[in-house]
């Protein structure tokens, strides 16, 4: 017979979950917000480039055995194929009005989405572990090592954007091109290299959150819907298009939905998230760290 | 660089004069195809008619029957309805291989309902329509199930159903033909098993869809009913990300035992292993898994944690010369080992041959009355045929124990 559960050791465990699980929801949702910021575009495809990112690392770890350039690999292929989401889904349309914008990438999501069902087969698959299937223990608590890993991986990328975004010149022309498409190629910014790269960026880091996810929840075709309203969720309670505001958003999203389960109705799970967000919504519309429409304007 | 900067300036320009018309047409010419594309990709195996067609169709000597079959091709459920699929193309080839039934080569009209009741209805009704359809096999599914029998009992057609909800029998429709047991025998056999296993408190963790949460109240009324202790009862959502709070409710109702009903595959594998990371586990637990627990996905996604436990299932590979046949062609076939999603539709096919053997004929009202009048065992599906006035036949179920990740024999049950 085992141990009953003290309250500390409970709380510890919910946590655990929260946070792994948030920092995942966190670096999916940076992805999104960076695409947002720059183009004003919300991605409804950007849950497929973990779907894809997963698969893809089955197959690189059937051919390579080595986790870290497997990872890699499937990092620089989620790139390009961000790149080929581009020109395919948003090049074309990219002078439109939002509502077809959007569509496309709805449309875009299904194209992606049975692509993977076709190529791969519907059988979930499990993906390994970068760090294992181990944990550690914590006041009776069981941590295991992906929830570190995900801590790990959302530290490494939020450094690496600041620094690209914030300490590159390159990262300035992002940034500028972020803020004003127009003034930046008034003053000869290729508008166009820094979209390409703003889409590569994104479909690498989702692919680095399914990366992350996967191991948890296995690679199914499912996987794809499942990042991406947990993303969209946490985009909006941090303020979509603030970068800060989509990791708290999606470390709040792991969060409340954890303890709000274990401590107060676990049928629910799925609900605290979103009771997050009507509350967000209705007592700061902006998000938490978002601009209000006036100042964006 | 400033001339650079002029022409995009004047690019921009001139992409703003030219906007309307021309412009929502390109986006048309975008969007829509972009839109028909996914459709079509998504759809690109609807409608699917086998090419199994018989040594005895080519004869010329017997009329083909055909039989449409309704599963999921895309959706959440893709993986359970292409084992269906395959089961019964492999099966209907198998007797088209024989002669066909009573001289009959089988047709299959197969359609996909994209994981979804209104997919269901929709094949249903474009399946009963078609006058070269003698019966239907439905989804292991009761909801949807449900959804088809106002139709059914109007089309008067064979509907053979995999759903477990003991009451869909009993809601007036003749045409319903159940090959599976329902949830009741499922429940009072994992009621007797816990009380051979000595448990005297169980917690029983439960998804919360209709099926879940039908099948946990129906086990709850079978453990009391044999005297067992229900401490906790604990509802999870299908799909949920993290069942951590799941595991440790169920650490801390402290029971002897676990029931779990679980509707998705995928949701028993992790539901395990969190089980496992919270300390819960075979050694120190009895653990009963029914339901989706002992399928493919479940056991691939589980792993080791599931050793050591319990399983109440209608299809086992080893239970017999026939279900050790068919898995091996199965997996060397479509390297995937078959689970209920096959036995029910499998058995379904046999019915429907032997009906046309037993009865000489193919009308749709022959074959409903052939397939009652089966006795005895009839495919996969543990124990024997023996139709009672709510058209279910199969009222047995198999035990097994997991061992290095694999399902063995434990006993039978009815």
């Amino acid at each position: 017979m085992y141990a009953s559960v003290s309250l500390v050791t409970k709380l510890i465990d919910l946590l655990a979950s929260g946070v792994g699980l948030g920092a995942a929801y966190a670096v999916a949702a940076l992805g999104f917000v960076v695409l947002y910021r720059a183009t004003n575009l919300v991605n409804f495809a950007q849950g497929d480039f973990s779907l894809v990112a997963s698969f893809l690392m089955i197959l690189m770890l059937e051919k390579i055995h080595q986790y870290a350039i497997a990872f890699l690999l499937v990092v620089v292929v989620m790139a390009l194929f961000g790149i080929v989401f581009h020109f395919v889904a948003y090049f074309p349309v990219r002078n439109k009005s939002w509502l077809p914008v959007v569509v496309t990438t709805i449309g875009a999501s299904l194209v992606i989405e049975n692509g993977v069902l076709v190529t791969a087969g519907p059988v979930p698959r499990s993906v390994e572990s970068p760090v294992g299937s181990g944990g550690f223990s914590l006041l009776g608590a069981h941590i295991p090592f992906i929830y570190v890993f995900a801590v790990g991986m959302m530290i490494v990328i939020v450094f690496g954007q600041h620094v690209l975004f914030e300490r590159t010149m390159f990262g300035k022309r992002l940034q500028a091109t972020a803020q004003d498409r127009g003034m930046a190629s008034l003053l000869g910014i290729s508008v166009l290299r820094a979209t390409v790269f703003t889409f590569a960026f994104s479909a690498a880091v989702g692919g680095i959150a399914g990366l992350i996810l996967s191991p948890i929840l296995t690679a199914t075709i499912g996987l794809g819907q499942e990042v991406v309203i947990a993303a969209f969720a946490a985009a909006i309670i941090g303020g979509f298009g603030s970068i800060s505001g989509a990791i708290i958003g999606g470390l709040l999203v792991g969060l409340v939905d954890s303890l709000g389960a274990g401590f107060i109705a676990n049928t629910y799970l799925l609900a605290f998230g979103y009771i997050l967000v009507i509350v967000i919504l209705v007592v700061k519309p902006q998000g938490l760290f978002g601009e209000r429409i006036g100042e964006k304007a | 660089m400033y001339k650079k900067a002029k022409d995009i300036n004047v690019g921009l320009v001139t992409k703003g004069v030219k906007k309307d018309k021309g412009k929502e047409r390109s986006v048309l010419r975008l969007v829509v195809p972009s839109i028909m594309f996914a459709m079509v990709l998504a759809a690109c195996s609807t409608t699917t008619t086998s090419n199994t067609s018989a040594k005895g169709n080519k004869e010329g000597r017997k009329t083909p029957v055909t039989i449409g079959l309704i599963a999921a091709e895309t959706g959440s459920q893709a993986l359970d309805g292409k084992i269906t699929i395959d089961a019964v193309d492999m099966e209907v080839e198998a007797i088209n291989a024989k002669g066909g039934a009573a001289g009959h080569p089988l047709k299959v009209i197969t359609l996909d309902n994209e994981t979804t009741n209104s997919g269901t209805v929709a094949d249903f009704e474009r399946l009963s329509e078609n006058s070269a359809v003698k019966a239907i096999i439905g989804t292991p599914i009761s909801t949807d199930t449900q959804a088809v029998i106002p139709l059914d009992k109007t089309a008067k057609i064979v509907y053979i159903y995999g759903g477990s909800e003991p009451e869909l029998g009993q809601e007036g429709d003749p045409w319903l033909i159940r090959t599976r047991p329902t949830d009741d025998v499922t429940s009072k056999v994992a009621a007797d098993l816990s009380k051979q296993l000595g448990l005297k408190t169980v917690a029983i963790i439960h998804s919360t869809d209709s099926f879940g949460a039908s099948a946990a109240a129906l086990g709850q009324a079978a453990l009391s009913k044999a005297g067992i202790k229900v401490v906790s009862s604990i509802g999870y959502v299908d799909g949920t990300p993290d069942f951590t709070p799941t595991a440790l409710a169920a650490k801390q109702a402290g029971a002897q035992g676990l029931l779990l009903y679980t509707t998705e595959g995928e949701d028993s594998g992790r539901l395990i292993k969190a089980l496992a990371q919270a300390g819960v586990t075979t050694k120190n637990t009895t653990i009963i898994g029914l339901a989706s627990a002992p399928t493919t996905p479940s056991l691939q996604i589980g792993g080791s944690a599931w050793n050591g436990a319990y399983m109440v299932s209608d299809m086992f590979c080893g239970a017999n010369n026939l279900s050790k046949s068919f898995c091996e062609k199965f997996e060397a076939k479509y390297h995937l080992t078959p689970d209920l999603n096959a036995s029910y539709a499998y058995d379904g096919v046999q019915l429907i041959a032997k009906a046309i053997e037993n009865t000489g004929k193919t009308s749709r009202s022959a074959i409903r009355s052939g397939i009652l009048s089966v006795t005895g065992p009839a495919g996969l599906e543990p124990g024997n045929y023996d139709f009672n006035k709510y058209g279910n036949g199969i009222h047995a179920e198999h035990i097994l124990r997991v061992e290095d990740g694999h399902l063995t024999f434990f006993e039978d049950e009815s």
